[in-house]
Parts: structure tokens; C-alpha cells; sequence
């Protein structure tokens, strides 16, 4: 009783209360039950008594009349018919010395009345008394006196056995039975009732309980049965819940899928980067390449991650500046250096940076980020244009200092005849016309670069600009004794087309031809044309290219390395002007070469 | 001056090489013309010569390779060189001082009373030696 009311962690409070409910009314069930049997034992008992009174006046008068009248002639048989009609154990008169002197049971006639263990009650002259028999069993003595006037002449004694009081309970257990199994079973629906009403508080009583233990976030709180207005409450809240966790759910799924999306498109720009990028952790193994860090390594194994950039580039093999990757003390520090591929310059050079994400002085190994640039085009074109500039100060230098000589020779010398003297101006005449020639190169190029070259078409007649051509080019063709075959034929459209760049473009096929052909070897200039294009061939038997430079010859400073092309002079932008201007007339350049057997050159233009 | 010095003008530039050798005749030397190192070697090992005049790039064999040859070999090792070039980077002066013992370099364009003047006086310290 006292554990249901303490609180207890093993019986939550509804069932505590249904617990409760079923106690308290049982009892309630027993105590009336006792209260009836009660009732009805007392109720039975006043009963006995008044019907005893009945039967023991209506013995003495029967009894006593006749024992009055008759001096008891009948009075064995009046109590043999009295002790039938009651159920009695005996009936017996006792005379007034204490002995029977009628019973019936006739052998206890004469002997000593049964001793009264004490008087119970008196209902008038009726006495009640308890005795024993010999047996030691209970007997009720009902005792009246037998009266002669006023004289007590004997006494009427009627012995019953007792009524047990679990008789008469049992008796009155069975007739308030019915009524006991009701209340049992209101007691069963109340129960019930509330069984329906705290079950779902037990449920919502379990989760709370939970609360107070587990971690908030790992409970999903439940509905219960929306049987009571707690309940109904119960399940908007954990309605709410629900709708609030999923939002926070959606919304920190929206977050991540943000934060991956974000992820996703700065590895995506690390990826379509052209340098190669690379991250290291602390020990300086590769946690991330990009496509281009593998295609300029060229390590040839597929995956570089997990390795070493030392183990993939081999800063050995390099320079003294990237032999820093490798020293301890630059660890924290920005270090760039240059390398050829493979620790050979010839087969390009990378320029290697490397920063430490966290450069913090204490921090020995810090993780870093690579970036690899090959560099090689980059070099390449500092070397075109350092080859350039050594070119052009040689291009420059070279007829000046022949203007030069000729003009103070002939200005110092007193007696020089007069053909020497024709000859010297006419020497710094060409060479003034080759530096000239030389200055609007340059401007081509720069035009070029800028984009800034433009045409000045007109109708042109084509047959005298090939004249003009070929007489700019003959005297460099017979001075080296080239045999020069010009096929053109009599008949050629007209075109519209810048005449001075036009020539300049002819004139420059036609001087590699002669620069590029040894003597005694043999140039053709040639033209076809139809409907659509003029078609111009410049062929000759000189050096050829080699196959590996042709694709090359139209880029800018770009000059040969054969030996035989580098002992000429020469800017290297000759061929790229030449070639500019075709496209600008919205022509094209052709070549066809092999080494020591000659070039072909082709220019083709529109004739529409 | 007993005899007329003979200098060498190696050049690969005909005009230049005509005009050096005509101011060279001029002074009164007597002159003889090479296109490139290689022919120039070639004269120097068929004729004597006093002094060499010669262009720093050449085809064939260039102005320092001709002069390493001549101070590699016994009898040209002390011919004094005057060395014409038209690139100012290309001639370490270091070089040009102790590998190659020029007696003189000069940068194109140049005068070539320069260069008459120089030989002068170059003949002339020996002879006052």
C-alpha cells in the first residue's frame, strides 16, 4: 500500500492510480460483504430468539396443561411430537430437584439435568443457556418454568444445537451474491474506464520519463490515443515537434547540400585549371591532384596521390632553387622555382610554387598547396624574342655599319676614281634599302601584334604585279646563278588586292627561294588560276625544311636551326608576315618540303 | 715600314669586306679577302700574314672559333687580331682579353679611319719595342 504511493521508478502514476482504484474498491466490496453477513447474522439471530420464544410458550402451554390437568399423562408423547415439529436434539421436564422426570430420550429420565455453561439471555420468563454434551458439542438450552399457580412445579427444557455463524455468512453470502458480482463488476468498469483514460498518460509519463535520461535528440517523440484532452494536447505538441525536427532536418540537408555543392564547384575549378595543383598533408603525401598536375608530370602512373612531389617531380634532378621543396628550413615559407621536365631543361621547364596553408612559425609541417606550370611555350617565346631582339640588332647594325664604312671612305679618300665611287653609292644605296626594307618588317610585325594591319585594296592588274615582282627579285637570282623559270599565264583576271603588300608577301617567297637555294640550283614561279582562285607556286631545289620545323615556319621570329638557315641573316618574320597578309586577303599559304630536296610554297586567292 | 704588311680580312659580307680591304690598300697594306673562318684558316696555312682582321659571325666556322684555331697553332699564335662585331653581347671582354688575346675589338658600325688608325699604331709599338 505504502510502495503504491511513493513514487516509484518500476509503476508510473496512472497505473499507480488504476492500482489504487481496484484497491480501495475491493476492500470497499469486502467490507459490505462483511457488513451483510453482519446484518444478516444479527437479523437471524433476533429471528431464532423470537421463534424459540414462540415454540417454548407454546410447549408450556401444551405441556403444562397437561402436566397441570393430567399430573402428565401425555407428556411423553407431547414431547416426542414437540422435539419432531422443532428439530430439537431433546426435549425433557425437569423436576424441581434437578432431575428429568420426562425426556425424550426416556433412558435420560431420572438423571441429572444438563449443566448450563451460563445464561445467555431471558426473554421473559424464556431463559436462554449454552451446555455440553458429553460429547463436548455446543448445545442451546432453551429453559421455561412450568407453573401451578404460583408455584414453580417443574421446568420445560428444549435443547437445539446452534445455528454455526458460517452457516448463516454462507447463507447470506449465496442469497447477496448477485449483488456482490455487481459491484465486483462496476468495480471491473470503472477500472477499465480509467484504464482508458491513463493508459495514454502512461504513454506520454514513458517518453517524458525517457527525456529525463536519454539524449533529447536521439528521442522520437509518439502519439498517443487522443482519448482525453491531455492526449489531444499531447499530440499537437508532438505534431509541432515532428513539423519543426523536419524542417530543421530539411534545412540542414539543404545546408549540406549546398556546402557539397559549393565543394563540388571549387574542386570543379581546380579540376579545369591548366596548372597542375596539388595539396599535401603534414607528412607531404599528395591528397589531391588535378588532371593537369598528372598531365604535366607525365609520371606515367596513373594516380600520384599518395606519393611525394619530391617522388613525382624529383627536385634532385633540378636546380639549386628547387632543391628548397626538400630543405626542412623553407618548410613554412613560399618557395618557387624553375625545373626542366624530368631534370632536363630541353624537354620543357616547370615553374613549381609551393605555399603552406598554415604558415605559422612553430608549426614544423604544415600542409601545402603545389602549383605547376609548364612554362616550356612561355620560354619558348622569350627565347624567340631574345633571338629576336640579338636578330634585329644584327639586321639593324649590319648595313649601317656598311653606310657607314662606304660613306666616310668616300669622304675621307682624296683620289678615288669614278666608277669606285658610283659603285661605293650605289653599295650604300642597297644597303640603306635593306635597312628600310628591315624597318617595315618590324612595323608589319608590331601592326601584326596589335592587330592593327589592315589592306589597301584596289583592281589590281596581276600580270604587272608579278613583273614588278620578278624584276625586284632577278638580280639576286643571276647574282647566285640560279636558274629562275616564271610560268605565268597570258591571260590573268583582275584582282583586288593591297599591290605593296601583295608584293612584299611575292617578293619574300621568292627571295627565301634564292636566299635558301644554293648556286647553280633552280627556281619556278608559277601561276594557274580558275573561276574561284589564283593559285601562285614558288618552287626550288634548295634546303628544305625538315618536317619536325614546318609547322613552325609561319610563327613569329620563328628561324630554323639548321645550320645552313642560322649562318644567313635573317629576322625569322619574313614567312609570318607573308602569311598574315594572304589571310588577311582571305587566301591561304601552302608548303610542301623535304630536306635537301627543295620547298614548294603555294599562295591561293579568291578571284571573286 | 721596310716590307708592306699583308693582312687577312675574313667577312662574310662582300661589301664590307670590299670596303675594309679598300681602305686597307689605301694605307698601304697589302690585302687579302676571306667570306668565312674556314677560308680564312685555309689562306693562313698557304700564306704568311701580318695581321688579321675579322667578323665575329660567320657561317662555317665564326670569329672565335678561327681565332682559337690560330692560338692553338704554333706558327700563328702571336699574329695580332682585331675583332669586328655587330652584336654588343656577343664578346665577353674577358674572353676577348685573355682566351682570345685580341689587340683590339670593334663594334659595327664603325669609322674605318678607326681601324687603319688602329692598325698603325699597333705596328708601330712593336716597332718602337
Amino acid at each position: 500500500m505504502l510502495m503504491l504511493l511513493q513514487p516509484s521508478r518500476d509503476l508510473d502514476a496512472p497505473r499507480r492510480v488504476i492500482a489504487l482504484h481496484l484497491l480501495s474498491g475491493l476492500s470497499s466490496v469486502a467490507l459490505l460483504t462483511f457488513g451483510i453477513v453482519q446484518v444478516v447474522l444479527s437479523l437471524r439471530m433476533e429471528h431464532l430468539d423470537s421463534s424459540a420464544m414462540t415454540m417454548m410458550t407454546k410447549g408450556e402451554a401444551l405441556i403444562g396443561a397437561d402436566f397441570r390437568h393430567r399430573q402428565g399423562e401425555r407428556t411423553a408423547s407431547l414431547l416426542d411430537r414437540f422435539n419432531a415439529e422443532y428439530h430439537l436434539q431433546h426435549c425433557a421436564v425437569i423436576g424441581p430437584d434437578g432431575v428429568y422426570i420426562a425426556h425424550s430420550t426416556p433412558a435420560l429420565i431420572g438423571s441429572t439435568a444438563m449443566e448450563s455453561t451460563g445464561t445467555l439471555n431471558q426473554f421473559g420468563e424464556v431463559e436462554k443457556h449454552t451446555a455440553q454434551t458429553p460429547q463436548g458439542r455446543s448445545l442451546l438450552l432453551y429453559r421455561t418454568p412450568i407453573r401451578q399457580g404460583e408455584e414453580i412445579v417443574a421446568t420445560l427444557e428444549a435443547a437445539a444445537w446452534p445455528q454455526e455463524w458460517w452457516t448463516t455468512a454462507i447463507s447470506a453470502f449465496r442469497h447477496g451474491l448477485l449483488f456482490i458480482l455487481l459491484g465486483v463488476a462496476f468495480l471491473t468498469a470503472g477500472g477499465y474506464f480509467l484504464f482508458c483514460v491513463v493508459r495514454p498518460m502512461s504513454a506520454i509519463e514513458h517518453q517524458l520519463r525517457r527525456a529525463a535520461i536519454e539524449e533529447l535528440g536521439q528521442i522520437s517523440l509518439e502519439s498517443v490515443p487522443a482519448t482525453s484532452l491531455p492526449s489531444i494536447g499531447w499530440n499537437k505538441l508532438v505534431d509541432e515537434q515532428v513539423r519543426r525536427v523536419g524542417r530543421q532536418d530539411l534545412e540542414s540537408k539543404v545546408a549540406a547540400g549546398l556546402r557539397s555543392h559549393r565543394e563540388k564547384r571549387s574542386e570543379a575549378i581546380l579540376r579545369s585549371l591548366t596548372d597542375g595543383i596539388a595539396l599535401t598533408d603534414h607528412e607531404e603525401r599528395i591528397t589531391f591532384a588535378n588532371p593537369s598536375l598528372q598531365g604535366i608530370v607525365a609520371t606515367g602512373e596513373d594516380d600520384v596521390l599518395g606519393r611525394t612531389m619530391d617522388e613525382v617531380i624529383h627536385f634532385a634532378a633540378g636546380s639549386a632553387a628547387a632543391l628548397r621543396f626538400n630543405d626542412p628550413l623553407y618548410r613554412s615559407q613560399q618557395v618557387v622555382a624553375e625545373m626542366g621536365k624530368e631534370g632536363d631543361m630541353t624537354k620543357g621547364v616547370l615553374r613549381i610554387s609551393r605555399v603552406p596553408l598554415i604558415a605559422s612559425s612553430h608549426d614544423a609541417s604544415p600542409s601545402h598547396v603545389w602549383m605547376v606550370r609548364d612554362v616550356t611555350q612561355q620560354k619558348l617565346a622569350d627565347q624567340m624574342r631574345n633571338q629576336f631582339v640579338y636578330s634585329a640588332t644584327h639586321e639593324l647594325r649590319t648595313p649601317l655599319a656598311n653606310i657607314k664604312a662606304y660613306a666616310e671612305t668616300l669622304a675621307n679618300m682624296k683620289a678615288i676614281d669614278i666608277e669606285k665611287q658610283k659603285d661605293f653609292c650605289n653599295t650604300i644605296n642597297s644597303e640603306a634599302t635593306r635597312l628600310s626594307r628591315f624597318i617595315d618588317d618590324l612595323l608589319s610585325i608590331s601592326r601584326m601584334e596589335t592587330g592593327a594591319m589592315s589592306l589597301q585594296k584596289h583592281e589590281t592588274d596581276m600580270m604587272r604585279l608579278f613583273e614588278e615582282v620578278i624584276g625586284k627579285v632577278r638580280p639576286e637570282m643571276d647574282g647566285k646563278g640560279i636558274l629562275f623559270n616564271v610560268l605565268i599565264p597570258a591571260k590573268l583576271p583582275r584582282l583586288y588586292v593591297d599591290k605593296d603588300k601583295m608584293t612584299i608577301t611575292l617578293v619574300n617567297m621568292l627571295g627565301n627561294a634564292a636566299k635558301y637555294t644554293p648556286e647553280g640550283g633552280h627556281v619556278s614561279f608559277e601561276v594557274e588560276w580558275n573561276e574561284q582562285s589564283i593559285e601562285i607556286h614558288v618552287i626550288d631545289s634548295g634546303i628544305g625544311i625538315a618536317q619536325d620545323e614546318i609547322a613552325k615556319i609561319f610563327d613569329k621570329f620563328f628561324r630554323s636551326n639548321d645550320p645552313r638557315v642560322r649562318d644567313r641573316t635573317g629576322s625569322g618574320l619574313g614567312l609570318s608576315i607573308a602569311h598574315e597578309i594572304v589571310r588577311l586577303h582571305g587566301g591561304k599559304m601552302l608548303v610542301h618540303s623535304e630536306l635537301d630536296r627543295g620547298s614548294k610554297f603555294t599562295v591561293i586567292l579568291p578571284t571573286a | 715600314m721596310d716590307a708592306r704588311k699583308r693582312i687577312l680580312v675574313a667577312d662574310d659580307n662582300p661589301a664590307m669586306a670590299k670596303v675594309i680591304a679598300f681602305n686597307l690598300s689605301a694605307a698601304g697594306f697589302e690585302t687579302t679577302v676571306a667570306s668565312n673562318g674556314q677560308i680564312a684558316w685555309e689562306l693562313l696555312q698557304a700564306e704568311p700574314f701580318d695581321f688579321l682582321v675579322t667578323d665575329y659571325q660567320m657561317p662555317e666556322m665564326d670569329g672565335r672559333e678561327l681565332v682559337r684555331h690560330i692560338r692553338s697553332s704554333l706558327r700563328w699564335r702571336h699574329i695580332p687580331v682585331i675583332m669586328l662585331t655587330a652584336k654588343e653581347l656577343e664578346l665577353d671582354t674577358s674572353i676577348a682579353s685573355d682566351e682570345l688575346q685580341l689587340a683590339s675589338v670593334l663594334q659595327k658600325p664603325f669609322s674605318p679611319s678607326e681601324l687603319i688608325g688602329r692598325i698603325h699604331s699597333y705596328f708601330h709599338r712593336v716597332c718602337s719595342v
